[in-house]
């Protein structure tokens, strides 16, 4: 078997900080037993420290992906390609913001903020939600099948509910069931499961067996 | 045996080699031992190079033919003594390796394992030289003799060669007989020309005779021999022993017949091969050798004994022969000892290397009988010949005399010019290995690779050449036997055959009618019914045939126009689509139409003690200056439904007097609400002061656990960087916490990072997509606000409560219209797809009826 020094090293490192971090979690801001005795010690702080450097680590990969879009987007433009316009149009708007944030009320920068980018996001939103229409409409032609029936009789339910809201008729008892109850209950099993699979994950960090560390 | 029904589930036991020390030998040497098959590897067992190799003659004959079948790929340890047991004759146990052995090295040159490919270690050690005898009192009186004439005819070979001119390589092709000089000058691309030129060869053939009846068994070793050419002529001592004679395959005769044999000995041997004539029996050995190996055997068998006519039956079916097969098994017991003229003559060169007692069957190595005791073959007729060849035949030749003749005959002039004959022995395992044979299309490589330096060849074999065409354009000659001569049983047969051909004949259809274009296509002759019809009316318009007849461009230009108004529609129902849903959702803008506004409002007040009641409960006793952190967490997308609830948060913590501490993971709705915040806060309330625009958080979990823990630190400074002035180092310093979201992750990750580690109220405001996701975070008691209908239910609330809180004029107006649109959106999505349903429920029942 062959051992390599810097996964032992990365694998040692995660199993230490991750153990530090869940002692300081468990004890919390007790102030008896042993968390108590936890936290008259450095570990808090140190603990606190951790978490301020991941945060950074975090902020300074976002920006070293920043400067990667802007290198890719310079290698189009070099390579003249079909799409290079895209990419000036791109490089010019990412100079363009940046230049009107050194201002000193930067209402432009906010402006395009505003009026650019939160249009093009809702622009996409409703590209959702007409892919997700149009969808609806054509599925039982692209696939018939019973599963598909049920999932238009669903949405048919909750599109009527919403647009016909009326808690004491028939159908708002029906589908106030139907949210209390069956959904409610599959909610809770996605969770559940999503819990399970998070408490195995921190366990198998904390035993060394994580994938990103074993090798 | 390597057989296309190998089956790996069956007893691999014999892959298992005894002989490891040899493996490692050979592995040593390759550096992959495991890659070498078990006879490559035995190989060098027998390898006289390898040092310590002593496997004897005795070892490999034993396992070979008289041992266990399982040593057959077991031979012996080459560094181990050769044990000697009982069952090898006195005489040859007192036999010891002697190096002085002059073709020992020669030999062991060509066993080399530089061609392991093509013969199997048993049938290597085959032409492993036997030991020679220590004590020669113990050998037999016929075999001693035989050594000590192949040892004088050994030495009066070297002595011919010595006086012999050397011959340069490049002069050996003066020495080659004409026809193989014409061979040797064909090119690569007169190849086929050269193949074809032997069609012509063809053989006499008593037609008169019976059929040489096969028995079908081709695994017969015998199969390969062919009869002489009539019953009748079969000699007396052949009947009599009931030794099938043979008849050589000419080209490898004449292979054979080209090696150096040893000196004057030769015209004995080939006295003894040739019989006294062509009637004698002929030894195809290396047909035998090649079938006493494993693959191919029975395809070059059947090829050779189909490549000439059906000789007649002359009672060879009823010889009986030794078996080969059995021979390499133990429990077939011994077959008699057949005779041979070249074994049996005692005046033939005892060969060390040709030991063929050993090959043909003899595992007890039991003494022959003396030639005296044998009768000589009586005359007999004229075997079959080759026209082609045209040889001058040779009178046969019954008896001593006439053997002498014969070979007085052969002994003439130019028998007398030809070179002097190597002393080496056949090696025949340089004669197996020879890829010669296996592309013997090429002369030049034959006469190279089977060392044809010397034209040793009778005058009647000169013509002929090793190659697999000849026996190729044997094949293409070969002749049906006429039905009058076929056994019953075959006659039988092939009439039981002909009666089935007959009847899937007049089963089968008179012929499949040609798929022509559909105005060609004959349906009444093909006889469709009404669904076949359907089906090929169905393929036609598929295949647009009929659309465009018989023009490639005319269907190219329908299937493109086809296709175009496809795409068309498609086009058009997805702008119908999108038109219907934008309309739906402005139209409550632009026009107060009561039919546009015909949702039902949200009602006026929470319900008492609902989650959203509970959430507005909470705000409404903050006290004056209380810190309220609001963490906006949404995305832009989400903000028509989402700000409409921010704004009212934010509404109320103002009109309590309290602190609002935005934050938020997304740096766009941060500074969007920032604005928002910015624009109600108006002029009376100063940023930093009464409410703050804090920090952009990222990393989800860890940054949401890492704003608890630094606090202090993140909130020093607002989105600006300027400084907000709070004095805050725990979250326990907030009076509540308000998380807005549309995601369920989210309320997931402040419910597990934040909520298990602070007392202080957390109340959640989600999208409509998230809600069922979120609910069970929000325990009964808790504090959930949903979209935009408690977004205008808290309106109204706040509007109810305080008159006098500063906030936009219009949003009363903007969240009913909004809800009007939301609503009037809802209503023209459904009957999109249960329009859209029905039409694919409609197409469905179109699609089955066709």
């Amino acid at each position: 078997m062959r051992v390599r020094l810097s996964a032992v090293l990365l694998t040692a490192l995660t199993m230490t900080f991750g153990l530090l971090t869940l002692v300081v979690l468990v004890a919390g801001d007790g102030t008896s037993g042993i968390a108590a005795l936890i936290n008259q010690t450095p570990l808090p702080e140190l603990v606190a420290f951790l978490l301020r450097l991941v945060v950074i680590i975090t902020a300074v990969a976002v920006l070293a992906g920043v400067f990667n879009l802007l290198a890719v987007h310079v290698r189009r433009i070099r390579a003249q390609r079909s799409m290079a316009l895209y990419s000036v149009v791109m490089l010019v708007s990412f100079m363009l913001v940046v230049l009107l944030s050194f201002r000193p009320q930067a209402d432009e920068a906010r402006a395009a903020l505003e009026d650019v980018q939160v249009g093009l996001e809702l622009a996409f939103s409703s590209l959702v939600l007409f892919s997700l229409v149009y969808g609806a409409a054509t599925l039982l032609s692209r696939r018939p099948r019973w599963t598909s029936a049920l999932f238009l009789v669903a949405v048919v339910g909750v599109l009527l509910t919403a647009a016909f809201p009326a808690p004491n008729t028939l159908v708002g008892q029906i589908m106030d069931w139907v949210n209390a109850v069956p959904v409610d209950a599959g909610t809770r099993a996605i969770l559940l499961g999503i819990g399970l699979a998070t408490l195995v994950a921190g366990i198998r960090v904390l035993v060394g067996q994580d994938r990103a560390t074993r090798e | 045996m390597m057989t296309d029904n190998f089956d790996p589930n069956d007893d691999m036991s014999w892959l298992d080699d005894t002989n490891d020390r040899s493996s490692d030998d050979l592995g040593a040497a390759f550096g992959a031992d495991d890659l070498l098959p078990d006879w490559g590897l035995s190989d060098d067992a027998f390898n006289p190079l390898i040092p310590g190799a002593g496997a004897s003659m005795e070892d490999d004959f034993d396992a070979l033919f008289g041992g266990n079948a399982d040593d057959l790929t077991g031979v012996a340890d080459p560094e181990s003594p050769a044990v000697i047991t009982d069952e090898i004759p006195a005489w040859l146990q007192a036999s010891a390796p002697d190096p002085a052995v002059p073709s020992t090295d020669d030999l062991a040159q060509l066993a080399a394992p530089d061609s392991p490919e093509g013969v199997p270690a048993w049938l290597d050690t085959q032409e492993m030289e036997a030991a020679p005898v220590a004590n020669k009192e113990d050998v037999p009186p016929w075999l001693a003799e035989a050594d000590e004439t192949a040892e004088e005819v050994i030495a009066q070979a070297e002595e011919r060669a010595k006086a012999m001119p050397a011959v340069a390589p490049g002069d050996a092709e003066s020495f080659l007989p004409p026809w193989l000089q014409d061979a040797d000058d064909l090119g690569a691309a007169d190849a086929n020309a050269f193949e074809a030129s032997f069609d012509s060869l063809e053989f006499d053939v008593d037609e008169s005779a019976a059929p040489l009846s096969m028995g079908g068994d081709f695994s017969d070793p015998f199969a390969m021999v062919s009869a002489p050419s009539s019953g009748e002529d079969m000699p007396e001592w052949l009947r009599t022993r009931e030794q099938p004679p043979m008849v050589a395959q000419d080209d490898e005769l004449a292979m054979f017949l080209s090696q150096d044999l040893p000196g004057d000995d030769t015209e004995d041997l080939l006295g003894n091969l040739l019989g006294g004539g062509s009637d004698a029996p002929d030894i195809d050995l290396l047909s035998l050798l090649e079938k006493v190996d494993n693959e191919g055997a029975a395809v070059k068998t059947g090829m050779l004994v189909s490549g000439t006519t059906p000789p007649p039956d002359d009672g060879l079916q009823d010889l009986e022969m030794p078996d080969f097969d059995a021979l390499m098994t133990e429990e077939t017991p011994p077959p008699a000892t057949p005779y041979s003229p070249i074994l049996d003559e005692p005046s033939a060169p005892a060969d060390p290397e040709l030991d063929l007692a050993a090959l043909f069957g003899e595992p007890q190595a039991e003494p022959l009988p003396p030639l005296d005791d044998i009768p000589a073959p009586p005359p007999a007729a004229p075997r079959s010949a080759m026209s082609a060849v045209t040889p001058p035949a040779p009178k046969p030749a019954s008896t001593d005399s006439e053997y002498d003749a014969f070979l007085d005959s052969l002994r003439g002039d130019d028998w007398e010019d030809l070179p002097p004959v190597s002393s080496e022995p056949l090696d025949l395992a340089r004669l197996l290995n020879d890829p010669a044979l296996d592309k013997p299309s090429d002369p030049r490589a034959i006469i190279a690779s089977s060392e044809l330096d010397e034209p040793v060849l009778p005058e009647f074999l000169r013509g002929v050449s090793v190659s697999d065409a000849s026996a190729a354009s044997l094949l293409r000659q070969q002749q049906d036997v006429p039905l009058d001569e076929l056994s019953d049983e075959l006659r039988a047969l092939h009439d039981e055959l002909a009666a089935i051909g007959t009847a899937a004949a007049a089963a089968a259809p008179a012929a499949l009618p040609i798929l022509q274009p559909a105005d060609a296509l004959p349906r009444p002759a093909v006889g469709l019914n009404d669904a076949q019809r359907r089906a090929a009316e169905l393929l036609r318009s598929l295949t647009v045939v009929s659309a465009g007849g018989d023009d490639p461009a005319a269907v190219v230009r329908a299937t493109q126009a086809r296709a175009g108004r496809r795409r068309l529609l498609s086009n058009v129902v997805r702008l119908a689509v999108v038109s219907l849903i934008l309309l739906a959702f402005i139209a409550p803008f632009i026009s107060d139409a009561g039919v546009l506004r015909f949702a039902a409002p949200p009602p006026q007040a929470f319900v008492p003690n609902s989650t959203a009641a509970n959430a507005y409960g909470l705000i409404e006793e903050l006290p004056r200056g209380a810190l309220v952190l609001v963490s906006v967490d949404y995305s832009p997308g989400a903000i028509g439904e989402l700000d409409a609830l921010t704004t009212q948060v934010v509404r109320h913590v103002f009109a309590r007097g309290a602190v609002p501490v935005v934050i938020g993971s997304d740096a766009v709705t941060l500074q969007h609400v920032g604005r928002l915040v910015d624009e109600m806060a108006g002029r009376r309330r100063q940023r930093n002061d009464e409410y703050v625009i804090g920090r952009y958080l990222l990393g989800e979990a860890v940054g949401t656990q890492a704003f608890v823990r630094n606090l202090g630190s993140l909130l020093r400074r607002d989105i600006d960087g300027l400084p907000t002035g709070l004095d805050v180092t725990s979250i326990d310093d907030f009076a509540s916490i308000i998380v807005l979201t549309d995601r369920s992750d989210t309320v997931r990750v402040w419910a597990e990072q934040v909520q298990v580690q602070t007392r202080v109220p957390l109340s959640y405001a989600v999208g409509v997509g998230a809600a069922p996701l979120s609910r069970p975070y929000v325990r009964a008691d808790g504090r959930l606000l949903v979209g935009l209908r408690d977004a205008m239910t808290y309106a109204y609330q706040l509007d109810q409560r305080y008159r006098t809180t500063a906030a936009p004029a219009s949003v009363t107006a903007t969240l009913q219209n909004r809800w009007y649109g939301v609503s009037l959106g809802a209503v023209v999505v459904l009957g999109l797809v249960v329009l859209g349903s029905f039409a694919g429920i409609v197409q469905i029942i179109f699609r089955r009826r066709r």
